[in-house]
């Protein structure tokens, strides 16, 4: 564990040392606790009754994104463009807690229907113009509760969603997120992504799209959101699934690329800073854990593209109290794991640093639980112990009966499963240009 | 209430002075709407309305320290539509430059910026403005990313493509001096670096001028690596790879891994096996 060191002080390294200091109360050793403070930990849960293993808690999570799910219908002025991101955030967290509630999936199908626009695509609510954003959140978490509810599948109009993504195409070969809207590699990915779980991915659609892509890559090794703009965890993710979905993540500098994800990695905090001299916060758990797995599965000879995965889900037997830990290895110390970051590091800053003891995630501990930042750092937990797994067997940090989630697509962010489930369904369906339009 | 009107306005696709100002009171209570934006846009097209005072409008709806997509590309597109004059670019720079003293790192305020900077030509003067910039923070790499956005660009525009790898690699060795745990300067260093080995068309040195450039900068940092900065090494490893030794490449990378850089164990001890593999060819 090693802090940021520095001879010139500056704004950023204020900035990093108050954040230090604020992670430092969460790394004492925790098998020196007693009394009273060792008493409060395990009543919150966040310590087994029986031991000093960190727990993930599950049951609160589920309430908190549960709660998210509920306010659905009404909710959030700040957020009435952007419904179906919190569907799919709390969707998808629920997901890898496999806690998604079955008797809701009709009003969610129903609500997202209704920000389906006719003429292709979805928007953040109802009446509003169809967007990239929300066409990948919609189409995500119809996706994900599709295999319990089928009737999800046949909300998705896909050949209007095919059109409408045709239209947005600039010469360029980037993407606008929605029509007089902004272009760049958040366009990119959602357009991709979900044509290619619609089985849309057309030579058509993917022409010039790599090249825009690949002009994003800058001297540091990472993505931009635009060409010349300064690399970020969040567009790197981007660009880096993106290719990997059209097989074409061997057109960059992956070297570079690597280097870059694998340096955002924090010496002391052990979670992901989304750009050079930035702060640790728990949502680049995913987005630069998640490229890095898109990078090691490439590496790994999952080369193919597409619905190609590092993660094989390893199903275990079942005991009367859980998971069976026999069927887990232990994440310890930087060496453990098959992906190339420190698995056990980043585990540790999400279970220590990330959780709310009353339920949700949050960017860091000074900062309030929110359902982005729940969604994402539980994705960034899947990823970092399923990705490159041996044999399917989960690494895992601290109390292995509670900690162990469902691994999720490290291009798609859905579980596997559900990825498995959208080809199936789609597979027979029209995916040739001219009978599309 | 408002919400309501509005939709009623968007079914109509009523482009008047009425829907114009509900556009505004709904950017109030939530500046993401994007689709309020995207109307508020067409309106403005349609009643052919002073575009400075949208400007302002924007600027207000942004405020201090703006961070949603739309409000920036709201700007861009204003001034794509409706201004093309030099002193209406340098209005907008100085626009930005209020946004990054409050926030020296805004994404988008720095992206915004090379929009500006390339649309009204004003590359003249960037890379000293970036200079201020990195002065009051070294390790902003924000501004670090648009110096070299900024050389690059006045290459394109005004030196045949090619500009004097020299100069910015002094520039970089010059800041690393300053704190060798500072990764910005190192990463643009090497960014130098590699486009000096591999795309000669890239600067203006030839490849006597370039094996010079590479020796100094390894001398400098070799002074440098006594101070136990993984960035120094890093580099250091980079050029030793480059120039072929081997050995002094593994040394390096194996103190990475041992001493330097733990958390980054297996991606240094990755890059070890592969040299051992090379070697055993």
């Amino acid at each position: 564990m090693q802090k940021v060191k520095f001879t010139v002080a500056t704004s950023t390294t204020e900035q990093q040392e108050d954040t230090e200091k604020e992670i430092a109360p969460f790394y004492i050793d925790l098998t020196k606790l007693t009394g009273p403070n060792l008493a409060h930990l395990r009543e919150v849960g966040l310590l087994a009754e029986d031991g000093f293993e960190v727990r993930l808690l599950r049951e609160k999570h589920v309430k908190y994104l549960t709660g998210g799910l509920e306010k659905l219908g009404s909710g959030y002025v700040s957020l009435d463009a952007s419904r179906p991101w919190i569907a799919y955030w709390c969707l998808h967290g629920l997901d890898l807690l496999e806690a998604v509630p079955v008797e809701m999936m009709p009003r969610i199908v129903d609500t997202l229907g209704r920000f389906q626009n006719t003429t292709g695509g979805f928007g953040g609510g109802p009446a509003q113009i169809s967007h990239g954003a929300p066409t990948y959140a919609s189409c995500l978490a119809l996706l994900l509760v599709a295999p319990s509810y089928p009737k999800a599948y046949d909300a998705i109009d896909r050949r209007s969603i095919y059109k409408w993504f045709l239209s947005m195409k600039r010469p360029n070969g980037g993407f606008m997120m929605h029509d007089d809207g902004e272009t760049d590699v958040r366009a990119s990915y959602t357009v991709i992504a979900i044509a290619k779980l619609l089985n849309l991915l057309t030579p058509e659609l993917v022409e010039g799209v790599a090249e825009y892509i690949l002009q994003c890559q800058t001297y540091e090794g990472g993505f931009g959101g635009e060409p010349g703009n300064e690399c970020h965890g969040g567009y790197a993710y981007c660009a880096v699934a993106a290719l990997q979905i059209m097989g074409k993540l061997g057109m960059c500098d992956l070297e570079g690329l690597k280097g870059w994800i694998s340096r955002r990695q924090m010496g002391f905090e052990g979670g992901f800073a989304g750009r050079a001299n930035k702060l640790v916060d728990g949502c680049y758990s995913f987005w630069q854990g998640g490229a890095m797995a898109v990078v090691d599965a490439y590496e790994g000879g999952v080369t193919e593209g597409g619905f190609g995965t590092g993660v094989t889900e390893f199903v275990a037997e079942v005991g009367e109290d859980g998971v069976d830990t026999s069927a887990t290895v232990e994440a310890k110390g930087p060496t453990s794991g098959g992906l190339s970051f420190d698995q056990a590091a980043l585990q540790r800053y999400t279970l220590l640093c990330g959780q709310h003891v009353e339920g949700g995630l949050r960017d860091k501990p000074s900062k309030a639980r929110d359902f982005y930042h729940t969604c994402y750092s539980l994705s960034g937990l899947s990823v970092s112990q399923h990705g490159s797994s041996k044999d399917g067997v989960p690494l895992v940090y601290g109390d292995a009966r509670t900690n162990v989630l469902k691994p999720t697509h490290e291009c798609f962010n859905i579980r596997v499963d559900r990825v498995e489930k959208a080809r199936e369904r789609f597979k027979d369906e029209v995916c040739n240009h001219d009978d599309l339009i | 209430m408002v919400m309501g009107y509005f939709r009623a306005c968007l079914a109509t696709e009523e482009l008047s002075e009425r829907t114009l100002r509900l556009t505004a009171e709904v950017i109030d209570t939530n500046p993401a709407n994007y689709t309020a934006w995207h109307c508020r846009r067409k309106c403005l097209a349609a009643l052919g309305k002073g575009l400075a005072e949208e400007m302002e409008f924007t600027t207000e709806a942004g405020g201090e320290n703006p961070k949603n997509y739309q409000i920036w590309y709201h700007r861009r597109a204003i001034l794509d539509e409706h201004f093309g004059k030099k002193e209406d670019g340098v209005e907008e720079l100085s626009y930005v430059d209020k946004v990054l003293e409050e926030d020296a790192k805004n994404y988008h305020a720095w992206s915004h910026r090379q929009y500006i900077i390339e649309k009204f030509e004003l590359w003249g003067g960037e890379v000293a403005s970036v200079e201020k910039k990195i002065d009051e923070d070294i390790r902003n790499n924000s501004a670090w990313n648009q110096r070299w956005f900024a050389v690059h660009l006045k290459a394109s525009k005004e030196g045949g493509g090619e500009y004097s790898a020299k100069e910015e690699v002094d520039y970089a060795l010059k800041i690393a001096a300053k704190d060798c745990h500072n990764e910005s300067p190192f990463r643009y260093l090497l960014g130098v670096l590699q486009e000096c080995w591999g795309d000669a068309g890239k600067v203006a040195e030839g490849p006597e001028d370039i094996a010079r450039i590479t020796k100094e900068a390894r001398d400098k940092l070799g002074e440098m690596r006594e101070q136990g900065s993984a960035h120094v090494h890093a580099a250091l490893l980079d050029i030793a790879e480059k120039e072929g030794d081997g050995e002094e490449a593994r040394e390096l990378c194996e103190e990475l891994r041992d001493k330097l850089d733990g958390i980054r164990f297996k991606y240094w001890d990755a890059k070890i096996k592969k040299m051992e593999e090379k070697a055993a060819k």
